[in-house]
């Protein structure tokens, strides 16, 4: 069974979150399964600044409680998707915070009370003074209809993540 | 006017799995009205009762933001291609 993460995609996310801090980090996995599982890991642009300042009333909160995936990473993303890649894993870093799945995490991850990207797992990184203090995994459970912690093994570097 | 429209897979559930669909529309309402006259699940996905699209989804014509553009009366042209995706956002 492949890893979650790998070794060194959870060191690039988490250099990712420290980069960025005091704002919020977000990216994505992208994986394409077939003879060998070829791994993508896309970091990329939180425009949340941008969006609070053209209209702070639609979006109040600036990149250090908030993200938004800029339009040319969404676009990538999609680009992606028709080659045949999933999204397997969306991450961001929550800045002085814990590594919780917020309500605006939770909204937002759905589309008409279905998860958007079911077979994701999203990771929250906290980071405190820029360094990284915790790490924790979130995935759709069908059964409870929610979103629901699961565990985030670190083994030898790499990430399990099994929800049952 | 023959337009490309890519559909990202939150949104295929509603396209009976379909990720490219291609729609004869002069602008984006158009298009919008005859993706919902085809697929029933696609109504009240992508815009509001009043027509506007949804804060968390993205419409894109060529890859530029229809917010830049003219909005759902942004014109279509042949060979245009068109995606309609979710933001994907968040935070503490």
């Amino acid at each position: 069974m492949t890893p979650l993460l790998t070794a060194a995609e959870l060191e690039a996310i988490q250099r990712h979150a420290r980069a960025d801090y005091p704002a919020e980090a977000c990216g994505v996995l992208l994986v394409r399964s077939g003879s060998g599982e070829e791994r993508r890991l896309l970091p990329c642009r939180n425009i949340q600044d941008e969006l609070h300042a053209q209209d702070p009333a639609r979006f109040p909160r600036s990149s250090r409680t908030a993200y938004y995936i800029a339009h040319a990473d969404l676009l990538e993303i999609g680009k992606r998707e028709g080659e045949g890649f999933e999204v397997r894993v969306i991450y961001h870093s929550h800045v002085d915070a814990g590594a919780y799945f917020s309500e605006t995490d939770r909204r937002n991850a759905l589309v008409d009370g279905s998860p958007a990207y079911p077979q994701a797992t999203y990771v929250v990184v906290a980071v405190a003074d820029g360094r990284v203090t915790e790490s924790r995994a979130h995935r759709f459970s069908p059964e409870g209809q929610d979103f629901v912690e699961i565990p985030f093994v670190v083994d030898k570097g790499s990430v399990r993540a099994e929800s049952r | 006017m023959a337009v490309s429209v890519y559909i990202p897979t939150p949104f295929r559930r509603a396209t009976a799995n379909a990720a490219r669909v291609d729609v004869d529309a002069a602008d984006v309402k158009e298009l919008l009205d005859t993706l919902e006259g085809r697929f029933e699940g696609f109504r009240g996905l992508v815009r509001d009762a009043a027509g506007q699209p949804h804060h968390h989804v993205n419409l894109y014509v060529n890859g530029e933001e229809i917010g830049a553009l003219q909005g759902v009366a942004t014109r279509l042209k042949d060979g245009d291609e068109v995606s309609i995706i979710p933001a994907l956002a968040g935070g503490a």
